[in-house]
């Protein structure tokens, strides 16, 4: 059997691509794969193509001594440039959105000095208080406990939310900005949007199924005794998915935010 | 009584104040340097050592000369690499100290008996075994047991060493909680130092293999002899076969490492895979997926020499055509944008549909790693059949294998030092993930361009010092030899 030349089995391998290429093309058309994604698809078909022209070449001339070194260099440089323009092709973020988010999150952060000075003041304040109950007299009796309207406005005050108005739409609007703040979207979707894989309850109705305390402890305390799992997600329940650090990152006033905002969901 | 309280507060504020020193070019640019390259080094004196131990092995026990000498010449360059391993260590200290003072003080307090006393032993116990290893291979020719015990004992030292200093690795990763309580080894055994020292070992070993494929390779295309071509034809075929088994192991390797991080926190392991870093991982994808085209381009080349192998062809590039297909699901992302969230006017272009999503999720991503090695395994299969028909002349490999050793060396190292940033990221705007917060302007993740260019940078300045390192304790003394011969 006669072997077939260098430029025969390419012609043959750039038929192939051809008809490949089409099929590919039509069938991911077909079960609805987006566009960017079919080229994508075109780009595998040719560094495919090229491999399989690779395969078949033929041998390459042997370099020795100063050629050897130079053509070394110039394959380093080839392979650099590819693998640094590699990465500038795909999507690129703007850091400056990060920088935004990370100032936000940095508001508790105090720095030593800032800290002796708060400490400082709480001294002062503190000799001040003795000093103060050093020199009054007896304290009066304590007010009696608030009840009925009373309790719940305090109550809806803990919680930062007006009990009888409903919270205000800046209320929730900063709701929804602590939410994006903390990335719950990558478990929790609202509107079908978020995370591909189902991590957490979807929060759609959050706002029909849960009462502002119980967000509260779900969120501070996810695993505190009495806290059951969402029917659906014992599995991720068990395994402790949902992160039980956010009583140390999300403070009063962002809860409230927040709370307002999925209460809003119904 | 109060005013007591002020002394602790006099005395601090006492103290003279020393900011952080400002290069002017990055804080965080000029560590990100010099820690890579201290890791490259150390990756390669912890790598390679592993694989000299089992050629010298080889070599006793099939009596075949020239595992010895493949051996010896790996171990001439890993004393000079040991040299410039120790400077970049004590050049990254002094860089930390001066840039990042109290992260790093606190780094050096959490963990003082494991940097301070157990650290130090340990690299002295590598650097005088590795020395011992290195001297008595002449001495010892004839008690090769004895020699090779020096080498499993500088090869257990060495494995110590990087697990000690994976543990503040690690620990600013996935520190234990709450971290108030949490005792030293509850700080060292952190959620994941285990799959950290694995991941590093097997990746260690595949380093060193890839780098003796390129050593073998530069000394291929410098020798003038036969016989030396032969014996470097050869050794290139070694490093890459103990490179790519090695290889085989490392997706899994990774896969428990990142699996480790979402057990820690699922919001870590989604800003690690699906978020921010999402992205990194197409440029792994195709690093992956180009060392592995690459190990079995080479096999294929080395089948072609071989008499009577043609049969086989057609199943080798069958193997090709999966690997493609593979490395196509592999790299198939579940959106082209930077973050988690697609705005909702681009998400019908550059959004998977939910059908599709599968393609996106792991399993899908590990039938391709799995199918990626079977194919791996069949190929070397295919090539031991075929060598127990065929007669190979070492030698005569088409020359084109030699750029593809390099370009393994060159991939294997530009992986490290792309992945090790992806490792640092994760991390987030934390020095220590939840608890120290990294209050300097360069807290965020840099754009996947960047990171690109500082893995190209770094592995440049690895490449020429190694390349010195090489031609220093190989190429001179040919060249020398040649002359005088």
């Amino acid at each position: 059997m006669v072997e077939r030349s260098f430029w025969q089995k390419t012609k043959w391998k750039l038929v192939v691509s051809v008809a490949l290429s089409l099929i590919i093309w039509t069938v991911s058309g077909l079960i609805g794969f987006p566009r960017l994604f079919q080229w994508m698809f075109m780009g595998y078909v040719i560094g495919g193509l090229l491999f399989f022209i690779l395969l078949d070449a033929r041998p390459m001339k042997e370099r020795s001594g100063g050629a050897a070194v130079l053509s070394v260099i110039i394959f380093y440089l080839i392979i650099s440039f590819v693998y640094t323009i590699n990465g500038a092709l795909w999507p690129q973020y703007n850091p400056a959105e990060e920088k935004e988010k990370i100032a936000k999150l940095m508001k508790s952060v105090v720095s030593p000095k800032q800290k002796i000075g708060e400490l400082e003041a709480k001294v002062e304040e503190l000799s001040k208080k003795v000093e103060e109950l050093s020199t009054r007299p007896a304290a009066p009796a304590a007010a009696p406990a608030p009840s009925g309207e009373a309790a719940k406005k305090a109550a809806g005050k803990v919680a930062g939310i007006p009990a009888k108005a409903g919270p205000s739409p800046e209320l929730i609007a900063s709701g929804k900005e602590v939410y994006d703040l903390y990335e719950c979207y990558n478990c929790h979707k609202i509107g079908g949007k978020g995370g591909v894989k189902r991590r957490g309850p979807e929060l759609d109705h959050a706002g029909k199924e849960f009462t502002a305390e119980q967000l509260k402890t779900r969120i501070w305390y996810p695993y505190a005794p009495g806290t059951k799992a969402t029917e659906g997600f014992e599995k991720e329940f068990e395994e402790q998915t949902m992160p039980d650090y956010y009583n140390e990152q999300i403070s009063k006033e962002e809860m409230a935010a927040l709370v307002a905002y999925v209460l809003s969901l119904k | 009584m109060i005013p007591l309280l002020l002394i602790p507060i006099l005395a601090y504020a006492q103290m003279p104040e020393l900011p952080p020193v400002e290069l002017g070019i990055g804080n965080r640019e000029v560590v990100w340097i010099v820690m890579q390259v201290h890791l490259l080094f150390a990756a390669f004196i912890l790598g390679a050592p592993i694989f000299v131990v089992i050629c010298e092995f080889i070599g006793m026990r099939t009596k075949d000369a020239r595992y010895d000498r493949l051996a010896k010449e790996v171990t001439k360059v890993t004393s000079i690499a040991y040299s410039l391993t120790a400077l970049f260590g004590g050049f990254a200290i002094l860089v930390l100290v001066g840039l990042y003072p109290e992260v790093t003080s606190y780094m050096i307090r959490r963990f003082f008996p494991v940097v301070a006393i157990i650290y130090p032993l340990l690299f002295i116990g590598e650097t005088v075994t590795l020395y011992s290893y290195w001297y008595t291979w002449d001495i010892w020719k004839e008690k090769k047991g004895r020699h090779l015990a020096v080498g499993i004992l500088l090869n257990l030292f060495g494995l110590a060493t990087m697990f000690a200093i994976n543990a503040p690795t690690s620990f600013m990763n996935t520190p234990p909680r709450p971290l108030a309580t949490a005792t030293l080894w509850q700080a060292i055994n952190n959620y994941t130092w285990m799959p950290l020292n694995l991941h590093r070992t097997v990746g260690n070993i595949t380093f060193g293999g890839f780098i003796t494929g390129l050593i073998a390779a530069y000394l291929y295309m410098a020798s003038k002899k036969d016989e030396d071509k032969a014996f470097y034809d050869w050794m290139g075929f070694v490093g890459n076969l103990i490179g790519i088994a090695a290889l085989i192991a490392l997706p899994l390797m990774g896969y428990i490492y990142a699996l480790e991080f979402y057990k820690y926190d699922a919001s870590a392991g989604l800003y690690l895979m699906s978020d921010r870093l999402s992205m990194h991982w197409e440029i792994n994808g195709v690093l992956t997926g180009a060392t592995f085209l690459a190990g079995n381009f080479y096999i294929w080349l080395s089948m072609k020499r071989v008499e009577g192998a043609n049969r086989f062809a057609p199943y080798v590039k069958a193997g090709f055509i999966i690997i493609l297909i593979c490395n196509a699901i592999w790299m198939t992302p579940r959106h082209f944008w930077p973050v988690m969230q697609v705005p909702e006017d681009l998400v019908a272009r550059l959004e998977l549909p939910p059908h599709l999503g599968f393609l996106a999720l792991m399993p899908a991503k590990n039938t391709a790693a799995f199918l990626t090695v079977l194919v791996t395994l069949i190929n070397y299969l295919l090539y031991r059949r075929a060598l127990k028909t065929g007669k190979i002349i070492w030698g005569r490999i088409d020359f084109i294998s030699q750029y593809v050793l390099i370009f393994l060396g060159f991939t294997s190292i530009w992986t490290m030092a792309f992945m090790g940033s992806v490792r640092s990221f994760a991390r987030k705007y934390f020095h220590v993930y939840l608890y120290i917060k990294d209050t300097t302007p360069e807290s965020y993740t840099p754009t996947l361009a960047f990171t690109t260019a500082m893995a190209t940078l770094i592995t440049w300045v690895f490449f020429i010092l190694v390349s010195f390192a090489i031609w220093l304790a190989l190429i001179s003394g040919m060249q020398k030899k040649g002359k005088e011969g």
